[in-house]
C-alpha cells in the first residue's frame, strides 16, 4: 500500500506555547490511521497543522510526495484533504443544502454521485434539507461536517474526534458511516473514544507532550493493557 | 400630511446614503473583521471624483459609473496595500484607517482645492411632482429607489450565487471556509472592492441632494454608518438597511419636531439596542 501522508519531526507554536515538539508518522492509502493520547498531548494542533490552520515551525509534511506544510490551507484543501474539525465547522446560518453546497468544489456527475450516496448515509440530512446548520441536534451536525468533508473526492479525510459530546445511539451511527466511508477514502482519526477508535481503526499512533511515543496496529493496543493504561488513561 | 410624506421621503433618502456606505461596512467587518475608518474616506472620493466626472460629460449615469469606478479601484489599493498587513490586528487597523481617512480627506483638497463644490442633480431629476395635493422632490425618489435596487441586487448576489453563499459562510467562519479549498483572500478582495464602490455611489448620490460636497463629509457620513453597523448587528446586511433606514427617518422627524434632539437621537437609538440587545438587531450572539 502506498504513503498518502507523511509528517517528520513536526514542530508547531501556537503564540509562546510549543505545542509539537517532534510529531512522525505515515497514513496508508485505504487504512483508517487513529491519534491517541489524553487531552492536550497535541492531536487536534497535529490535524490543523496537516491543514495549515496552524504554522509547521519545523518538519515536512507531505502528501501524495509533495511537500504541503508551506501551502495555504485552501490550497492543502484542494489537493484532496477533507477536514471536520473538532467543533464540526457548521456555518449556522446556512441551510444543510447550503453547507454542502458551499463545499462543493466541482459541480459534476461524480459530485452528484457523491450527494446520493451522502444522502444514504445520512438519511437525517434529507430530512433536514432546508433547516438552518444552527438548530442540528449535535448528531445531525456531526453528520453534516462529515458529509461536507466527503463530498468533494478527497483522498484523504481528517476527522477530529467525531464522538464529542454525542449521545451512545448517535455515536453508533457515526461509527457505521465511517465504517462504510473506509471503503472508499483514507482516514486519519482523532479519537478519545476507545471502542470507536478500535473498531474503526487500522494502524494507531500515540501522541504524548506533542510527540508521536508509540505506534502499531490496533491489534497490539487492543492486547497491551499497560499501554492504554499509560498513555490513555484507559484500562 | 404634506410635511409627514416628505419628512418620510427624506428619512427615507438619507437613510438609503447611509445604508450605501454602512451596507459594506458591515460586510467588511463581518467577513474580515476589519474595522474600516478609511471607508467614509472611499465615500467623499466617490462624490468628488463622479461630481467631476458628472460635470465634465454633463451625463450623472456616467458620473455615478465613474464614482463606483473610482471606489472599486481605491478599494482595491486598500485592500492589498494598507489593510491585507495588519490583518487580525484591530489597533493597528484602527490607527492605519483613521491615518487613511485623513489622507484621503487631504488629498481631495488636494486635487480639487479645499472649497466646498456645488451640485445639482440633472435636469430629468430637477424638480417635483405633484401627488393628491402632495409636493414630492424627485431627486429623493431617485436615491430611494437606487438604494432599493443596490439591496435587492447584494441580496440577490448573496442569496442566490455560490460568491454569495461563500460570503454568507465566510462570515460565520473564515477558517472553516478555508479548508473547504475556498480562497478566502479573493473574497476578501471582491468584497471589499464592492463595499468601497457602493460607498463611492453613496458618496456621489448625496452631491446633488445636500448640493454641496466638501471633503470632511466623509467623516460625518462614515459616523452614522458605524451607529447604523451597530444599531443592525455587525455583519449583517439585512440589519443595515433596516438600522440606516431608522436613523434616517427619526433624523428627518426629529430635525423638525424637536430640533434640538436631532443630533442626539441617533446616540440615543444606539445606545437603547446596546442596553437591550447588544449583539444588534439582526446581529448573531456571541
Amino acid at each position: 500500500m502506498s504513503v498518502h501522508l507523511r509528517l517528520h519531526e513536526i514542530e508547531t507554536y501556537i503564540g509562546q506555547y510549543h505545542i509539537l515538539q517532534g510529531i512522525s508518522f505515515e497514513v496508508k492509502q485505504g487504512e483508517v490511521t487513529v491519534l491517541l493520547g489524553r487531552n492536550g498531548a497535541g492531536k487536534t494542533t497535529t490535524l490543523r497543522t496537516i491543514m495549515g490552520l496552524n504554522q509547521a515551525a519545523k518538519g515536512v509534511i507531505e502528501f501524495n510526495g509533495e511537500e504541503i506544510h508551506k501551502n495555504p490551507t485552501y490550497r492543502i484543501a484542494q489537493k484532496g484533504i477533507g477536514y471536520v474539525p473538532e467543533d464540526q465547522g457548521i456555518f449556522a446560518g446556512l441551510t444543510v443544502e447550503e453547507n454542502i453546497k458551499v463545499a462543493i468544489q466541482k459541480d459534476n456527475a461524480i459530485t452528484q454521485e457523491r450527494l446520493d450516496y451522502i444522502l444514504h448515509l445520512f438519511p437525517d440530512l434529507k430530512k433536514f434539507w432546508k433547516r438552518q446548520g444552527g438548530l442540528l441536534s449535535g448528531g445531525q451536525k456531526q453528520m453534516l461536517s462529515i458529509a461536507r468533508a466527503f463530498i468533494n473526492d478527497n483522498q484523504l479525510l481528517l476527522i477530529d474526534e467525531p464522538s464529542k459530546g454525542l449521545a451512545p445511539i448517535m455515536v453508533e451511527k457515526v461509527m457505521e458511516s465511517i465504517m462504510q466511508m473506509k471503503e472508499k477514502t483514507t482516514i486519519v482519526l482523532v479519537e478519545q473514544n476507545f471502542m470507536m477508535a478500535s473498531t474503526i481503526g487500522d494502524y494507531f499512533y500515540i501522541i504524548d507532550d506533542g510527540k508521536t511515543v508509540h505506534n502499531g496496529t490496533m491489534n497490539v493496543l487492543r492486547e497491551d493493557e499497560e499501554m492504554r493504561r499509560k498513555y490513555l488513561g484507559i484500562a | 400630511m404634506d410635511v409627514f410624506v416628505n419628512l418620510t421621503l427624506n428619512g427615507l433618502a438619507t437613510g438609503m446614503l447611509i445604508f450605501l456606505l454602512a451596507a459594506g461596512l458591515t460586510l467588511i467587518f463581518g467577513l474580515m473583521d476589519v474595522l474600516n475608518f478609511a471607508h467614509g474616506g472611499l465615500f467623499a472620493w466617490g462624490a468628488y471624483s463622479g461630481i467631476w466626472i458628472y460635470s465634465s460629460t454633463g451625463s450623472f449615469i456616467i458620473g455615478m459609473i465613474g464614482a463606483v469606478a473610482t471606489g472599486f479601484l481605491l478599494g482595491w489599493i486598500t485592500e492589498k496595500w494598507i489593510i491585507k498587513p495588519v490583518y487580525g490586528n484591530h489597533v493597528q487597523q484602527i490607527l492605519i484607517t483613521l491615518g487613511l481617512m485623513l489622507v484621503l480627506s487631504e488629498l481631495l483638497k488636494v486635487v480639487w482645492g479645499p472649497n466646498q463644490i456645488s451640485a445639482s442633480p440633472p435636469d430629468v431629476l430637477k424638480g417635483s411632482w405633484e401627488v393628491a395635493g402632495i409636493v414630492i422632490i424627485k431627486y429623493r425618489v431617485f436615491i430611494i429607489a437606487i438604494g432599493l435596487l443596490m439591496f435587492l441586487g447584494v441580496q440577490y448576489i448573496l442569496k442566490k450565487t455560490k460568491i454569495g453563499l461563500v460570503v454568507r459562510a465566510g462570515v460565520m467562519n473564515k477558517e472553516m471556509v478555508q479548508s473547504l479549498g475556498i480562497n478566502i483572500q479573493k473574497v476578501f478582495m471582491f468584497v471589499f472592492m464592492a463595499g468601497a464602490g457602493m460607498a463611492a455611489l453613496g458618496g456621489v448620490l448625496l452631491g446633488p441632494y445636500s448640493g454641496v460636497i466638501h471633503a470632511g463629509m466623509g467623516m460625518e457620513f462614515a459616523i452614522l454608518a458605524f451607529i447604523v453597523v451597530v444599531i443592525g448587528g455587525m455583519g449583517s446586511f439585512p440589519g443595515s438597511i433596516l438600522a440606516a433606514i431608522l436613523v434616517g427617518l427619526s433624523g428627518s422627524f426629529m430635525a423638525y419636531y424637536v430640533p434640538d434632539l436631532s443630533l442626539a437621537v441617533n446616540m440615543l437609538l444606539m445606545a437603547v439596542v446596546l442596553i437591550f440587545r447588544p449583539q444588534g438587531l439582526f446581529g448573531l450572539k456571541g
